[in-house]
């Protein structure tokens, strides 16, 4: 005999960006964003019966279409990884060489686009991606005198030559 | 219905919503990124460039994390060194302002012994002009008797907190012990004018504070305060006092004259050696009018309950 089987296509789950692109996402994808994923749990956007094209989009109004490709595209990437266990990850050493290979390259961006990516991911709440973005630029900070570190990100000095001779003295300590 | 009144209602505010909330600027600068994930990237450096990166900006400084906290002339720095169980220690850099106070920097661990060399090394030749707080909490003995060891050369400003030293795990004897213990090594220290007890935390039980209270009072420690800090204050209050506490959070006087509460913000004012209490209080003080009157508060958050005086 020869039963029919039911091919079950993935749920998908509609994100608009800020500037009112939808994209299409696997709701297996996108579970990552814990806030898209509580509010896909507390909205019943799960109900099987709502085909996705009568599906409401959820808006992400902090989040513009470039960033949320690349925010998807990293999800994507991600989709195995096993639950994060905060607890765990509290535990943990803080370090900043353990960014896998794929997460280098890709967070390889100009600031800008790397500043859009942490905000989204904080907006989105994705732990994984945000610690990720957090660690590359700690490993721009890092070793930097005040000086280097104002000239890589283009902050502006804002303390007088009195106030900064202050800091300085107060600090010349880890200056060693 | 509610489903679909939650939907209905809710999507798109919802997520507008947290979007205030995360505090999203429209610029993506390093300045301009929310506190929060600057405490993130922070917390990933190591002590020196994290301070060094404090130099670089009056915003990365403050972190944004308090907006209303800006760098003023009166502000006070303060880095806090907190001993945790882990055998790790916790470096905190405070900003003191004249009314309020908040975290720019938060928690970074540090094994003991790299953090006690780190600080040896700076106290002793007297570079660290910054620290004027040491938080002593969850310090085992020896590690305080090491601790201990740096107190001549800190100003006699300093004051110690020492809090979480017990736990409920500990029988009364062993508290008998430890309180002896930990009040001869810090007497020994001449330089230290006074110093925090905390003598309840969350897990002492009603019997190891009166334990504690008991030889309190029997060394007779003058100008030694002793700061109840427990969630279950109610019941340890009332155990030790006999007292009710009113609940409204307003306790009675007579729990402050008998000399066994006092408060961290005693301690801070105390420890900024000021005979003034600082403007903040001074002007509840004339809002309620309480002027010249020791009156003392519960803060009820159920999880940190705290005794203010005022």
């Amino acid at each position: 005999f020869l039963f029919p089987i039911k091919m079950t296509s993935p749920r998908m789950i509609k994100l608009t960006s800020n500037d009112d692109k939808t994209f299409e996402v696997e709701r297996d994808v996108i579970k990552q964003s814990v806030t898209v994923n509580t509010l896909i749990t507390d909205l019943n956007m799960d109900d099987e019966d709502v085909s996705v094209e009568n599906q409401m989009a959820i808006p992400l109004p902090n989040v513009d279409a470039a960033t949320l490709e690349m925010v998807i595209t990293w999800c994507k990437q991600h989709r195995e990884d096993p639950p994060r266990n905060e607890e765990e990850e509290e535990k943990k050493e803080k370090r900043t060489d353990d960014i896998p290979e794929w997460d280098k390259t890709f967070l390889d961006v100009e600031q800008s686009v790397l500043f859009a990516l942490i905000l989204a991911a904080n907006y989105m709440d994705i732990k994984g991606l945000l610690d990720n973005c957090c660690k590359t630029v700690a490993n721009m900070i890092k070793g930097k005198t005040p000086d280097e570190i104002r000239k890589h990100f283009n902050i502006k000095n804002d303390f007088t030559p009195e106030e900064e001779e202050q800091i300085r003295k107060e600090n010349a300590w880890c200056e060693d | 219905v509610q489903a679909v009144a939650k939907r209905d209602f809710t999507l798109g505010q919802l997520m507008q919503k947290r979007a205030f909330r995360r505090q999203i600027g429209e610029e993506t600068s390093f300045c301009r990124l929310p506190g929060e994930i600057l405490t993130n990237i922070f917390s990933y450096l190591p002590f020196k460039d994290r301070l060094l990166s404090r130099v670089s900006s009056r915003l990365v400084q403050i972190e944004k994390s308090a907006p209303v906290l800006r760098l003023r002339e009166e502000a006070e720095y303060r880095l806090t060194v907190e001993f945790l169980p882990r055998d790790e220690i916790k470096i905190t850099t405070l900003i003191l302002m004249e009314e309020e106070w908040d975290d720019i920097i938060k928690e970074i661990y540090l094994p003991f012994h790299s953090a006690f060399s780190l600080i040896n090394t700076k106290i002793r030749t007297m570079k660290l002009k910054g620290v004027r707080l040491i938080n002593m909490g969850n310090l085992r003995i020896d590690q305080m008797e090491q601790l201990c060891e740096l107190i001549p050369f800190l100003s006699v400003k300093e004051f110690i907190d020492v809090n979480n030293c017990f736990n409920e795990e500990l029988k009364v004897s062993q508290v008998s012990f430890e309180v002896r213990r930990f009040i001869e090594i810090l007497k020994r220290n001449k330089n230290l004018l006074r110093f925090d007890f905390t003598a309840a935390t969350i897990n002492v039980t009603a019997e190891q504070l009166m334990e504690i209270r008991r030889i309190h009072s029997m060394l007779n420690l003058r100008g030694f305060a002793i700061r109840i800090e427990c969630c279950e204050i109610d019941e340890i209050v009332s155990s030790i006092f006999g007292l009710e506490i009113v609940r409204d959070g307003w306790i009675t006087r007579e729990m402050m004259e008998s000399g066994l509460l006092t408060t961290q913000r005693q301690a801070d004012v105390f420890a900024r050696s000021t005979s003034s209490p600082p403007s903040l209080f001074r002007r509840e003080l004339e809002e309620t009018g309480e002027e010249g009157r020791m009156v003392t508060r519960i803060d009820r958050d159920e999880k940190n309950p705290m005794i203010y005086e005022y």
